[in-house]
């Protein structure tokens, strides 16, 4: 019953936004002189740059692998002390943009000024390099691999364990032996996409790889160093975008591979709560463990960048001073910055929710398929296609008829498109899994008793969709305000957005100034998180 | 093989009490189902045997060795026991083979010796071709006998079954319960079976035990339950019963304005009491209390009869009766009763 013009046009415009753009990225790279092609097989820079980004994402995976398991297990499985908190903490990177997390670091671990080397004596830790990426990389996609291992423990039958020691195994050994097992596929999942974040991360690693001695290039930071050069690094950038996209596609495909496996496994679950195991007089030491790698991981650098907002002069330890703040927020360029954050982030998020449930509305799985898969595209590989397609020189090559309507090169349309696209994974999944929910039979009713189909939808079908399209237009908006990777290559010459406000702040000018933006960020975020969960909390009671 | 005991065992979840006082004592090679309706503590009394619930008051010994009693518990995984789950429990990321080989890795034998033992217990449940599968391959009821395999192969001393075929249709079930009945015939374990099928439990067990509310309230073989049930309640879960509360008063049971002759031989205290009547021994005709009709239900091998007393419903099933029409009136007579007093 459903239509076909709505799938066309919505589809069509997908084409033109990413499609297209991604596919005029291939051709530049296809097109490009063979001397780009070698260059990045052969050049000792590029070759280290693509095994800056193996090394720091499978660095990153294997820590959030690491660590995230054994505090799935803990957390879910054991009678650990404080375990509300403690998942909260880990589970709070999730919303953090990692450069925020980088930036403590920073403040935290520079060999010289870093706040732990001036207490502990200089040099102890060095944060930049390819060691100190991976870390906090691994830190930030910590959620990833914990909350896809907690899912998957909770959801194991209780009798697949309870039968495990019937058979003569210890609590120990049936966790070890029968439910770690069936959530490994869920955990190695999450460490795949945690690889694919950090892969795909342009801000951690620029801002710990770029200034390291000796410096630790990624694709993607190298691919932002070619675009500033222009013309012909554009070519080279090209031709570094598809390795990454390779890359990214092949990890992605990887980690769908093993959630697949690992839904086929759990399939016969009831997910009946077991008792968790006592620890015993293990309790007491391994809560301090993960308590420490909480305050470590998660709150120490929010802690140090809270305080580099406050500190006189950067790298020492004596004073409080209310000056970054009263700088920053006076400052007309902060204003404007935000200004445009806003709208842009608010435009964003709206387009977003309603373009996401035309897609999910049209009940058109290709189409949702097409809708999310510019989320999984690196955002400087994103950004890059845009910027090839749209830009004034590429245009009139390309598509001489569409191009005088697009015009959009150079200025905040490119943001607001880029945001839309890269995000609209947001909408199209809520609203579909919303409207997978919803029963058919409401809206049903209300035609039988006279509603025209529209009708039947604003007044049977949205309000049941309220709520999952509020949460989508608020991610989408919460993650825009604070977007740094599109915002960077995409900004049009001499406006200013939170995001490169924050980004050239820490880069080249005051750490102070942008460790205040960072701290609004936090606060904004945790803010919001707060609000959503108070609202859940009401809905439910 | 062992010998079971259950000494005054309580149980409570919170302020719920689910187990109020089981005792019971099962011999060596004994079959007993534990009988009742959901809730009635049955499944909470297994998983205290299997230690997967610890006592909070009480005794359960195997093979006269306490298990789990005041002075503390022995795990489930030193009580040398089998148990087939109701959700079969068969770990999906292991083969056939590898789950039924697991209880006699964790006793380190030999390998040789696990090939071959593992493939004597899949003989038992006739699984011996499917070994190299994974559980996602198989159907319901060949999954159930992996678990059946597995609880048997490392020689349990007691094999536990909570509900084994409830998650089976009706055929299935018919087919597996023959195979636990010559199972147990051939290897002679000692086995612990709770259910809620009446003819499960009547058909299996050596001595079926009923349980309500926490309690046992009649443990016996299965005729005996069958025919001299020790309570009402025992008389309408097993077989299904017309439960009356009246009074005998002089060779009679008399309900409200109405009374029953009751059948000769039957020896009953004066007073009020519950009367308990089987559907197939109440029966159309003779010169009994004529009662209102209400519905006729044809079931095959015989017809169901349903009368009102008051506001009470009265089955009786027997052959079709020519005339018997919803909205008549037909007499009807007690061919055989149980009376329990009651308190005055």
């Amino acid at each position: 019953m459903t239509r076909r013009w709505p799938s066309a046009v919505l589809a069509g415009g997908l084409f033109l936004f990413a499609g297209l753009p991604l596919l005029l990225l291939l051709g530049r790279a296809a097109r490009s002189q063979e001397v780009a092609w070698v260059a990045a097989w052969t050049s000792p820079d590029a070759a280290r740059a693509l095994g800056g980004t193996l090394l720091t994402s499978l660095g990153a995976a294997l820590f959030a692998f690491l660590v995230g398991v054994p505090l799935a297990l803990l957390l879910v499985r054991t009678d650990l002390a404080l375990k509300r908190p403690l998942k909260a903490t880990f589970t709070l990177p999730a919303a953090i943009p990692p450069f925020i997390l980088g930036m403590g670091w920073v403040s935290l671990a520079n060999p010289k000024a870093g706040l732990l080397n001036l207490a502990l004596g200089a040099g102890l830790f060095d944060i930049y390099g390819a060691l100190g990426i991976a870390f906090v990389l691994g830190s930030a996609g910590l959620p990833l691999v914990f909350l896809a291992t907690t899912a998957a423990l909770s959801r194991i039958d209780s009798s697949l364990e309870e039968a495990a020691r019937i058979s003569g195994a210890s609590p120990a050994r049936a966790l070890l032996t029968v439910s770690l097992p069936l959530a490994l596929p869920a955990a190695l999942s999450g460490a795949a996409l945690t690889f694919l974040f950090a892969a795909s991360a342009f801000g951690v690693p620029y801002l710990l790889g770029v200034t390291a001695t000796p410096p630790t290039p990624t694709l993607t930071t190298r691919i932002y160093s070619e675009v500033l050069m222009g013309a012909g690094g554009l070519e080279r950038a090209a031709v570094l975008s598809v390795e990454l996209l390779v890359l990214a596609g092949a990890v992605l495909l990887l980690s769908r591979w093993l959630t697949r496996k690992g839904e086929v496994r759990l399939s016969s679950g009831k997910g009946l709560s077991l008792r968790p195991m006592p620890l015993g007089p293990w309790r007491a030491p391994l809560t301090t463990l993960a308590v420490v790698l909480a305050l470590v991981l998660v709150v120490l650098p929010l802690l140090a960048v809270a305080l580099t907002s406050v500190q006189p002069v950067w790298g020492q330890l004596e004073g409080l001073t209310t000056k970054h703040w009263g700088a920053v927020l006076a400052n007309p360029r902060t204003i404007s910055a935000a200004g445009r954050s806003v709208v842009l982030a608010f435009s964003a998020a709206l387009l977003v929710t309603a373009l996401g449930l035309a897609v999910a509305s049209t009940r058109r799985r290709w189409l949702e398929l097409l809708a999310g898969a510019p989320y999984a595209v690196p955002g400087t590989v994103l950004a890059l296609s845009l910027l090839i397609a749209f830009s004034r020189d590429i245009r009139f090559i390309a598509f001489e008829r569409v191009a005088f309507v697009l015009a959009v090169g150079n200025t905040l349309w490119m943001l607001l498109i880029a945001y839309t696209v890269k995000h609209l994974a947001f909408g199209a999944r809520n609203a579909s899994d919303a409207l997978a929910q919803v029963d058919p039979s409401l809206a049903e009713a209300a035609r039988i008793f006279g509603a025209s189909r529209a009708r039947a939808f604003v007044d049977a079908t949205l309000p049941q969709l309220r709520g999952a399209l509020g949460a989508a237009f608020l991610i989408t908006f919460l993650v825009c305000m604070t977007e740094l990777t599109l915002s960077v290559l995409l900004i049009p010459t001499g406006a200013d957005v939170l995001g490169t406000l924050l980004f050239e702040l820490q880069s080249y000018a005051d750490p102070g100034a942008a460790a205040v933006i960072a701290c609004a960020f936090v606060l904004l975020l945790l803010a919001a998180q707060a609000t959503q969960a108070w609202l859940t909390r009401k809905a439910a009671r | 093989m062992a010998s079971v005991e259950l000494a005054d065992v309580h149980k409570a979840y919170g302020a719920t009490q689910v187990v109020k006082g089981v005792s019971l004592s099962i011999a060596t090679g004994e079959l007993v189902a534990l009988l009742g309706p959901s809730g009635c503590g049955k499944t909470t009394t297994l998983r205290m045997v299997a230690g997967l619930e610890r006592v909070d008051r009480g005794l359960i010994s195997i093979d006269g060795q306490e298990v789990d009693g005041p002075r503390g518990s022995v795990p489930p995984e030193r009580r040398g026991l089998g148990m087939v789950f109701q959700s079969y429990a068969v770990w999906p990321n292991r083969t056939v083979a590898e789950n039924v080989a697991y209880p006699l890795q964790l006793k380190r034998v030999a390998k040789p010796e696990i090939e071959r033992r593992v493939a004597e217990a899949l003989g038992w449940v006739r699984l011996s071709t499917l070994g190299a599968r994974l559980p996602q391959q198989l159907s319901g009821g060949q999954l159930q006998r992996v678990a059946i395999a597995r609880a048997l192969v490392a020689n349990p001393k007691v094999l536990l079954l909570d509900e084994p075929l409830s998650n089976l249709d009706a055929a299935l079930r018919e087919e597996l319960r023959g195979e636990i009945a010559a199972l147990r015939a051939r290897l002679g374990t000692t086995m612990i079976f709770v259910t809620h099928d009446q003819h499960e439990a009547l058909a299996l067990a050596d001595r079926v035990a009923v349980m309500n509310r926490g309690v046992i309230e009649q443990i016996d073989r299965p005729d005996v339950v069958y025919r001299e049930p020790a309570t009402p309640y025992v008389a309408t879960f097993v077989g299904g019963a017309n439960q009356l509360d009246g009074a005998v008063d002089g060779g009679q049971f008399v309900v409200g304005e109405v009374r029953f002759a009751l059948p000769p031989g039957t020896t009953a205290a004066e007073g009020p009491a519950t009367l308990v009547v089987r559907p197939e021994d109440l029966h159309l005709g003779g010169d009994g209390p004529a009662l209102p009709l209400s519905a006729r239900l044809f079931l095959g091998s015989a017809t169901e009869y349903r009368f009102l007393l008051g506001d009470r419903v009265l089955r009786a099933v027997g052959p079709p009766q020519e005339g018997a029409t919803p909205s008549s009136r037909w007499p009807v007579r007690l061919a055989r009763v149980r009376l329990y007093p009651r308190a005055r």
